[in-house]
């Protein structure tokens, strides 16, 4: 039936993500005598924020999810799925079969298009804290942050801890938001706030500022940054430009949950609109590390049966969501974002399509099959977020593969298209 | 848990550790250009997460791994558009 080659697993559950939102799941379902199985990209579990030299609390899960006997796959990337089961590279084809799907695939950064983004030396804000935490050597290296948000201030904190040199810290965003931003997150977070802002002491930050231009022969050596007073010249090594962080919606699409306002609908309980398929954490809208391992767990009581458990779990969630909010109103974008792309300034990075290239198209399906904008490896998770805020272009549909995969693995898996 | 080990790129021997992602590896190593863009562009990683694929390199005859998503390994052959 052409399923040599492929390993089978059975499960009551499978998580996607082994980050706060997938752990917390998969820790509630377990410990309630599921068998959950979690799947996860990258080579450690723990999600973008809690890789690395693990906080306690990151130890603590990971520790409860082994002890409950959670299988964690890593270097597992998910290409396929439906209700009831989800085909994953890892290694070799896998299929999981299970009785609930629980997306907890997180969230990625908005990048904006702008003249010299593709040089070599820009990274995004979490990608460069990616990188730092993948092992990246920072030490003596000048490095710029700029964009938006307080993933800005966690990145220039992990950079001056590991030596570098944090030139600035270049927020659009006007002073008056930052600062009525930093008084509500100091009562909201005391402790938390204040260990932030002495660690940023020293380092320079601007407001109603962006990064204009990054300049290089083959690497960055400079980015230009437009302020209040004009544009200066930044010498440095590094470039983290990225402006904030939205959901990674492609896996609850693709099992045709609804998407509104770019994050995946789910009722209080975490149910989206699918039979079998809950939701948690950033996919349903960016709100932080707390509001994820509590919409986790509730997913995972959810799987579980455990209705009157995971009500009990709501109130704190919400009351953890309205960090989200706060991070939206306050650093919203502001409009001269919008044109700092040139005509030739690069807005499709795997296809090398120009701005002036898809500027005369409305929809995004006509860009894409006239210019092979969003028709790159990364499936248009660069460019479309860009253009929808850019250009107001909408998002075409979700096929799978959800990435490249072998052909060995396809043929194994005896997938023959899509459906529905 | 973290162990000194050799990795070979583009013919060249790097020291790395077994907790050091490929591309943070490349980019320890001196690495500017991980990939060639369409127009020829050089290309390095940007998100760090596997979303953007600009850190693709092959890694022991597989093409197009996403270096930031695969832990070196001692003896790992990577090659890069320019190796």
């Amino acid at each position: 039936m052409g399923e040599v080659g492929t390993d089978e697993r059975r499960a009551d559950v499978a998580v996607v993500g082994a980050g706060p939102a997938g752990l917390g799941a998969a820790v509630e379902a377990a410990e309630h005598g599921l068998r959950v199985v979690v799947l996860d990209e990258a080579p450690r579990a723990g999600g973008p924020l809690w890789r690395g030299k693990m906080p306690l609390r990151a130890s603590a899960w990971l520790e409860r999810a082994r002890r409950a006997g959670v299988e964690i796959v890593s270097g597992a990337s998910v290409f396929d799925a439906r209700p009831g089961e989800v085909l994953v590279e890892a290694n070799g084809a896998l299929r999981v079969r299970c009785e609930t799907i629980v997306a907890a695939t997180g969230s990625t950064e908005r990048f904006l298009p702008f003249p010299g983004w593709t040089l070599p030396g820009v990274l995004g804000v979490g990608g460069l804290q990616a990188m730092i935490k993948g092992g990246l050597d920072v030490a003596g290296k000048r490095v710029v942050i700029a964009g938006t948000g307080p993933l800005m201030f966690a990145t220039a904190t992990l950079a001056r801890e590991a030596g570098a040199e944090v030139l600035e810290i270049v927020e659009q965003a006007p002073r008056s938001r930052v600062l009525s931003f930093g008084a509500r997150m100091l009562l909201a977070k005391p402790k938390q706030t204040a260990s932030y802002l002495r660690a940023l002491r020293g380092i320079r930050r601007s407001t109603s500022s962006w990064v204009i231009g990054a300049h290089g022969k083959e690497t960055l050596n400079r980015v230009v940054v437009h302020g209040p007073r004009g544009d200066r010249s930044l010498d440095c090594d590094l470039a983290a430009c990225g402006y904030g962080l939205i959901p990674r919606i492609e896996l609850a699409a693709l099992l045709g949950c609804e998407v509104s306002g770019g994050a995946v609908g789910v009722n209080s309980l975490q149910r989206t609109n699918v039979g079998g398929v809950l939701a948690a954490g950033e996919t349903t809208g960016v709100a932080g590390v707390d509001a994820a391992l509590l919409g986790g767990r509730i997913a995972g009581l959810v799987a579980a049966g455990a209705d009157e458990e995971a009500r009990q779990l709501v109130p704190a969630h919400e009351r953890a969501r309205r960090v989200g909010a706060l991070i939206e109103s306050a650093f919203f974008l502001r409009p001269e974002l919008m044109e700092l792309a040139r005509p030739d300034t690069i807005i499709c990075r795997c296809e090398d399509v120009a701005l002036r290239d898809v500027e005369s198209f409305d929809e995004v399906r006509d860009a894409k099959l006239q210019t092979r904008c969003g028709m790159g490896p990364c499936q248009a998770r660069v460019c479309g977020p860009a253009l929808e805020t850019l250009r107001d272009f909408g998002r075409d549909r979700t096929r799978p593969p959800l990435a490249p995969v072998s052909l060995e693995t396809l043929a194994s898996t005896g997938r023959n298209g899509s459906n529905s | 848990m973290s162990a000194p080990i050799t990795i070979v790129v583009d013919g060249r021997s790097i020291a790395t550790t077994s907790e050091t992602t490929v591309a943070a590896a490349l980019l320890n190593a001196g690495v500017a250009a991980f990939r060639v863009s369409v127009e020829g562009e050089p290309r390095a990683p940007l998100c760090g997460m596997g979303t953007c694929h600009e850190c693709r390199v092959t890694i022991d005859g597989a093409a197009h791994a996403r270096s930031c998503l695969i832990l070196a390994a001692d003896g790992m052959r990577v090659e890069t558009a320019r190796g």
